[in-house]
């Protein structure tokens, strides 16, 4: 696949090499987003007057020949973006002026008509550029045109592409879903929509899962590596933000429908089942007095069919316009269904231990295979109405759903209790829906106040997420092969249905609702009172915040005590009684909490000579309580927390020579506890020891440090060095506490933390083709209490690793190919994370680390005729597997166990997802 | 209008240093305390709530809900006190199951022979079913509670899963009759019955313990060791009686992260009929160390069980520490005999010099009252679990039936008496051990244990009278 596509990546580099030369004047230049600062391919540009014009190349390039001497006015013309009028004078003949043009997308509060005019002077495009730099944060952003040209679907798969920034990966799918950025695991992150913060569908966290919205929605995605005062201060890695759709200036109508494969289902088929559930478990409909039946748990749930994995669907519609006089009115609507068939087929050994060693003891050797249907269906509108360029109102409204049907096989060797002598296996079939909703619904306004001395913007906002995971269905069975030494063979026995303790059939409800309503205003004014202009905002936010958590489990137990009951792949043969019909009311999972946060902050920005200064302050006060279910004799069953955190940031950006800028960067900022961390409850056992919540947990706090380097050495090239520093208290870790009676483990504040990097991200555009590349190298140190087993008691130690999440090297490599008369796009893109802990053990050294990942993948568009392009995608082309280890060297025992080498890391997991691929028609009216 | 922008400019540069000169505040909490109810004095025959006191002797006592004994206060039942659970319809089909005692403070329960207590529900719901019903919640002991000591007491019908407001135990979890795990507590359990559990009889994950002369019959209904003791336990399981019980009778492992390694003495005990209820694969039936543990074994009188002494390999128990040997074996198939030393189950341990384990059939007892060759064990599938109907029959002890009073002393010409240790085996001296483990529970007296070291005939019942006196 790679080879196909090099040799138009070479003819590109010859075209190079022999320039045409210009017979007549010719005008030339770049097209760009003026916020993303990403190139625009494809825009019209056309000459007023005559029938020349031109489409601008993939690296935002543009040429029109042929022209003569005299005035001329640029046309330009692109979907979402304001229309654009440039005056070019060309003051001889042969002459070849540089115009470059930075588009503003068509947006709200760039309420000015403002159209940007360069001087048609040889050389130099300075003023144009320098407009799009001029971001108080440092960011890095991704235009939605980039987006649709790449291989990706969702903007979990987008974000992996960005500088600093790594992916944690979803077991069953291998797909990407949080963001880890600059080495800073999701905990440390915030995600916001139109800069409006999002709750999370996770029960347990507050950290959102970027897989849920389609692409398809974005204008672009940004991503913030520093804060300003006048952001929510609760980031240390960084913020993501998600700006949708804006109407644009005239109709836009966009069309997207394929089909694809995954394909590992070209050779295994796909486990399907019949599920049927009520989205709330018995006890939470009925209250907890309620004996739940047996038919409130359908057998059908335990039963999986094999079928062919159906084909994807994928589908998207856009449509926009502006009405009205003087287009007042503008309107966006877009809608995106997807529905894949994913699978994963995975071998993953569970460890415990040494109690003599402390080394990792494998307790069990399980193979899964994985199949799930992803249905994702999003739609977004977006109304804004300008009743003059002063005063603008708009209400935007957005609703993102992730349904997983997910159904696990897993036959589990337990390498304990007589292995291998007598090999028992129990095997057991999982279906698991899990449905996540985000809503959002803001109504925003922009208005002058007093004239034009003092500008106002304020949101009203209200957003809403939902987790609905009911009866996922376990269906626990066991057999028994034993070894027979006169024979050398295993002796298989048939498969009975679990009944014993701890280990019937699991019928399992989870849901949880996240609720806020926020309110935002700022104000904003400009004043000339000292010799130079400062410009001054200040303004407040408040978030009602309301959240309810429920779980339940009820367990299925054979109806007879005491007898066998043969499991042969047909549920329906076995009966069934509930095990504990009242469910788990007292379960940690079962609370309400509300979070109210109220902030203002001050915040100034002036410019003297060459460097620019933006600083302030903000304050943050953070009201947080519970009401938990457990009994009332348990301490903690209701509770509050507040804190007040006062968040200075200040940045300079020095404007060394016309191309190239120094940003300097100081913020504080925090990070508040999960939920679950905090709401105490009784303890929790889980594989190794009992979890206890600490409702006494600091928020984390950090002081981040930041330089960064930019040079544009022409065109859309970019060369940014940054690097940074992050000095963090309180990290939140778990730890093991030992309280002299048993050992438990706590969510704690851990003393220090320190994180440092640097990001190298360069762009380098050539006519037909471009390069992208960034790489990040981050190193962060945190020190916790480890458990150390020896002599079979457990005692503590220190130990010092990095941050969970945190990979010392990343990198990204994109290869863009685009040639207009042809029609054709393509793009092959590497992304590699190096190892990192992807699970902190209790016991020292013992981490479980995700070995490196390289990943690659390709994308390519070809025009058939007007308006429509064939569209073609494969993701993971090389089958790269997700590897999980733990760092310690293997040594057989006295017998051997698979998968396993001596004298290499122990495996834990290793899972292969093989490729995806997608073929579809676009069709796009502009 | 510049007014206005010159007032809000002072107003910002004024706020500026306002928010400058705050600082973070510490993280203000405030958490409920857990409600507590003050321990009430014992003025009726119905207890209900926290409950603190003396139970009299003579006296029948009720709970129908949940009781509790605070941090601080003491539950006493003097002897000949009958405490009636007064149980749902059908446990296992209720929403809130049986009550249970839930203990923060001490639990004693002084019965005596002949004026024995009885923690049990009320007759009619005596039935075989009932034993693995979970008619009652048990005993359950919080991590920081005081002590329990039970003296010549039955503990019937309990187990089941918790209910949305049982104390202690989190969750829809496991009940066992008595749970206890606080390390630096003390479990005395001497000269009690515990009958019909639907898992662990007894779990203990942390504590000193000192277990005597009890006889434990129909315990774990499917699955269950008892007692099961986990990390953070040391002491004496010794002249106790097992009847039947589903999995093993005694069971060591380290499992749990306790800062103390678990260290338990199992000997003269006796096993009739273990390990044939167990429906997990991979179990063993009559006593196991496993996992981290160690302990030593010796003089136990293992008849008719699934399998031997276990010494598990994998999870590999502390095998440098434990000591064995001295196990009288009966079987009475093939398969039995096959797993007097179960290498097909993992188990490590080797035939010592003092074991007494011949072919089938051999070596038979001598019980005063109970046919070794009552039940046909050559129908049961050996490495199978076994259902019901294979069970061996209805043995409570105490049962009015006649028939089914079985008596499990030895006759006299028993090849049973004087094949015991008496004085613990050079290897295990040389390693520190003692038994009864000295210091390690207060002895003597209501309140202290009635101990009894190394006996020179195989089991729980000697020839001289001493043992167990069930």
């Amino acid at each position: 696949m790679f080879f196909r596509y090099c040799r138009p990546l070479a003819c590109g580099f010859v075209a190079l090499l022999f320039p045409i030369l210009a017979h007549a004047s010719s005008i030339t230049g770049t097209i760009i987003d003026a916020d993303s600062h990403s190139p625009l391919p494809g825009v019209r540009i056309a000459v007023v007057g005559t029938h020349t014009g031109a489409i601008s190349g993939l690296d935002g390039t543009y040429i029109i020949r042929n022209l003569h001497a005299g005035k001329y006015s640029l046309h330009i013309t692109y979907s979402t973006y304001r229309d654009t009028n440039v005056k070019v004078d060309l003051a001889s003949e042969d002459a070849m002026d540089t115009v470059d043009v930075a588009l503003l997308p068509f947006t709200m509060s760039g309420g000015n008509d403002v159209t940007v005019s360069a001087k048609a002077e040889n050389g130099s495009d300075v003023s144009t550029l320098e407009r799009v730099r001029t971001s108080e944060n440092v960011i890095n952003a991704v235009s939605a045109r980039s987006i649709e040209i790449s291989p990706d679907i969702n903007v979990a798969d987008v974000s992996q592409r960005v500088s600093g920034v790594s992916m944690t990966r979803a077991g069953s799918t291998g797909a990407a879903q949080y963001a880890i950025i600059r080495g800073m695991d999701r905990r440390y992150n915030y995600t916001t929509v139109n800069g409006i913060k999002i709750p999370s569908p996770d029960n347990k966290n507050r950290y959102v899962p970027l897989d849920i919205f389609p692409s398809e929605l974005l204008d672009r995605l940004e991503v913030y590596k520093t804060l300003t005062p006048s952001m929510e201060g609760d980031a240390i890695g960084g913020a993501m933000n998600l700006v949708l759709k804006q109407a644009p200036d005239h109709l836009v109508l966009n069309a997207k429908i394929a089909s694809g494969y995954d394909g590992l289902f070209f050779y295994q088929k796909f486990n399907t089942v019949d599920f049927h559930a009520s989205s709330e478990s018995p006890r939470v409909q009925f209250g907890n007095d309620y004996t739940a039946p047996l038919s409130a748990f359908p057998l059908s749930n335990f039963n999986p069919q094999q079928i062919q994995a159906p084909a994807n669907q994928y589908y998207a519609l856009t449509y926009g316009n502006r009405f009205l006089d003087n287009d007042a009115l503008g309107v966006i609507v877009s809608g995106t269904y997807q529905r894949n068939a994913r699978g994963a087929n995975s071998i993953y050994f569970p460890t415990t231990a040494d109690q003599a060693t402390s080394l990792p003891y494998l307790t069990d050797e399980e193979y899964r295979t994985y199949s799930t249907m992803q249905t994702r269906e999003a739609a977004m509108a977006n109304i804004d109405y300008r009743a003059d360029p002063n005063n603008t109102l708009q209400l935007f409204g957005m609703y993102a759903n992730l349904n997983a049907l997910e159904q696990r096989d897993n036959s589990d060797t337990v390498l304990g209790l007589g292995w291998p002598q007598s090999v028992r296996i129990d095997y057991s079939r999982r279906t698991e829906e899990t449905d996540q909703a985000i809503a959002n619904v803001t109504l925003s306004g922009n208005d002058d106040i007093w004239g034009k001395d003092l500008e106002a913007d304020w949101h009203l906002a209200y957003s809403r997420a939902i987790l609905d995971q009911p009866d996922r269905s376990t269906l626990n069975v066991y057999g028994e092969n034993r070894f027979d030494s006169a024979t050398g063979t295993y002796a298989h026995e048939p498969f009975y249905v679990n009944s014993s303790a701890g280990t019937g059939s699991p019928r399992t409800w989870t849901t949880s609702d996240d609720q806020d309503k926020s309110v935002y205003l700022t104000l904003k004014s400009t004043e000339g009172l000292f010799e130079f202009p400062i410009e001054l905002s200040y303004g407040g936010m408040y978030r009602l915040k309301n959240r309810t958590a429920h779980y339940d489990n009820y367990e299925l137990h054979p109806n007879n005590r005491n007898t066998l009951q043969t499991y042969n792949g047909n549920v329906f043969i076995d009966t069934f009684t509930v095990w504990n019909p009242g469910g788990s009311a007292q379960d940690p999972l079962n609370y309400t909490a509300h979070e109210n946060v109220g902030a203002g902050f001050a915040q100034f920005n002036f410019q003297v000579g060459k460097v620019q200064t933006i600083g302030g302050v903000r304050l943050e006060s953070t009201d947080f309580g519970w009401e938990s279910q457990v009994p009332p004799t348990t301490a903690g069953k209701t509770g509050s927390i507040q804190y007040l955190d006062v968040l200075p940031s200040i940045g300079f950006k020095y404007n060394s020579t016309e191309n190239q800028d120094w940003r300097l960067s100081y913020f504080s900022s925090i990070s508040r506890p999960n939920f679950y961390e905090v709401i105490p409850s009784n303890p929790v056992p889980t594989e190794s020891f009992d979890f206890i919540p600490n409702p006494y947990l600091n928020r984390t706090q950090a002081q981040n440090f930041d330089l960064r380097w930019e040079y544009f050495p022409g065109g859309l090239d970019q060369v940014l060095f940054g690097a940074f520093y992050k000095n963090i208290q309180d990290p939140i870790e778990y730890s093991v506490v030992d309280s002299l009676t048993v050992t438990y483990i706590e969510p704690k504040n851990q003393g220090n933390a320190t994180n440092f990097g640097f990001e190298a991200d360069i762009r380098k555009y050539f006519s037909d083709f471009g390069i992208e590349a960034n790489y990040t190298y981050t190193n962060s140190k945190i020190t916790t209490e480890k458990v150390v087993l020896a002599n079979f008691t457990p005692h503590e130690e220190l130990q010092t690793r990095p941050l969970q999440g945190q990979s010392e090297n990343i990198g990204n490599l994109s290869l863009l190919y685009k040639n207009y008369e042809a029609g054709v796009d393509g793009q092959l893109s590497a992304v590699y994370t190096g190892p990192a802990i992807v699970a902190v053990s209790e016991y020292k050294d013992n981490d479980v680390w995700q070995n490196d990942i390289f990943q690659l993948d390709f994308s390519a568009e070809k025009k058939i005729f007007a308006g429509y392009s064939l569209y073609f995608k494969v993701t993971n082309i090389l089958n790269t597997p997700l590897e999980e280890t733990i760092h310690r060297t293997y040594q057989q025992g006295a017998y051997p166990i698979s998968n396993q080498t001596s004298g290499q890391d122990y495996l834990v997991r290793k899972e292969y997802y093989d490729r995806n691929f997608v073929l579809g028609i676009h069709f796009s009216l502009e | 209008m510049k007014t206005y922008n010159r007032i809000l400019l002072a107003g910002s540069a004024l706020m500026l240093f306002a928010i400058a000169s705050c600082k973070n505040s510490p993280t203000s909490v405030n958490v409920s305390a857990p409600q507590r109810q003050v321990g009430q004095s014992i003025t009726s025959d119905t207890l209900s709530g926290a409950i603190k006191g003396t139970l009299l002797t003579g006296k029948t006592y009720y709970f129908k809900n949940d009781i509790q004994v605070n941090a601080g206060d003491t539950l006493l039942l003097q002897n000949n006190v009958h405490l009636i659970a007064l149980p749902p319809a059908d446990p296992t089909q209720a929403a809130t199951p049986g009550p249970q005692i839930s203990v923060f403070g001490t639990f004693i329960s002084l019965g005596a022979k002949g004026a024995e207590n009885w923690i049990t529900v009320p007759d009619d719901r005596k039935t075989y079913l009932g034993l693995d019903s979970g008619l009652w919640g048990g005993i359950q002991f919080d991590a920081n509670s005081g002590d329990c000591i039970i003296k010549w007491t039955h503990i019937e019908y309990v187990g089941g899963p918790s209910g949305p407001n049982t104390a202690i135990v989190p969750n829809d979890d496991h009940r066992f009759a008595i749970w206890y795990h606080n390390v630096n507590g003390h479990v005395i359990l001497e000269d009690s019955w515990i009958h019909g559990s639907v898992d662990d009889p007894v779990r203990v994950s942390g504590g000193h313990i000192s277990m005597f002369r009890n006889t434990w019959e129909h315990c774990g209904s499917d699955g269950g060791d008892g007692p099961n003791i986990k990390s953070g336990v040391t002491g004496d399981i010794a002249y106790n009686l097992f009847i039947g019980n589903c999995t093993n009778g005694a069971k060591l492992s380290n499992l749990g992260g306790a800062s103390v390694q678990t260290d338990v003495n199992i000997y003269n005990n006796t096993f009739v009929n273990c390990g044939f209820r167990t429906v997990e694969a991979g179990r063993a039936g009559s006593t196991n160390i496993e996992q981290g543990a160690r302990g030593t074994e010796y003089n136990n009188l293992i008849v008719n069980c699934k399998t031997g002494f276990r010494l598990v390999g994998n999870p590999v128990a502390d095998t440098a520490h434990t000591y064995y040997d001295y196990q009288y074996y009966y079987g009475q198939s093939d398969s039995i005999v096959l797993g007097f030393y179960p290498n097909y189950l993992g188990g490590i341990a080797v035939p010592k010099p003092h074991d007494v384990a011949g072919p089938t059939g051999a070596n038979d007892p001598m019980f005063v009252n109970y046919n070794v060759n009552l039940i046909d064990f050559n129908s049961f599938h050996p490495f199978e679990p076994q259902p019901d109907n294979v069970e061996p029959p209805y043995m409570n002890l105490v049962a009015a039936d006649a028939s089914h009073v079985w008596n499990f002393r030895l006759k006299p010409g028993s090849p049973c008496i004087g094949k015991g240790t008496t004085t613990v085996p050079a290897d295990a001296q040389a390693g520190g051990v003692q038994i009864p483990m000295p210091n390690n529970v207060p002895i003597g007296g209501d309140f202290g244990a009635d101990q009894q070291g190394l006996g020179a005939d195989m089991g729980c019942y000697q020839s001289d009278g001493s043992g167990n006196q069930h």
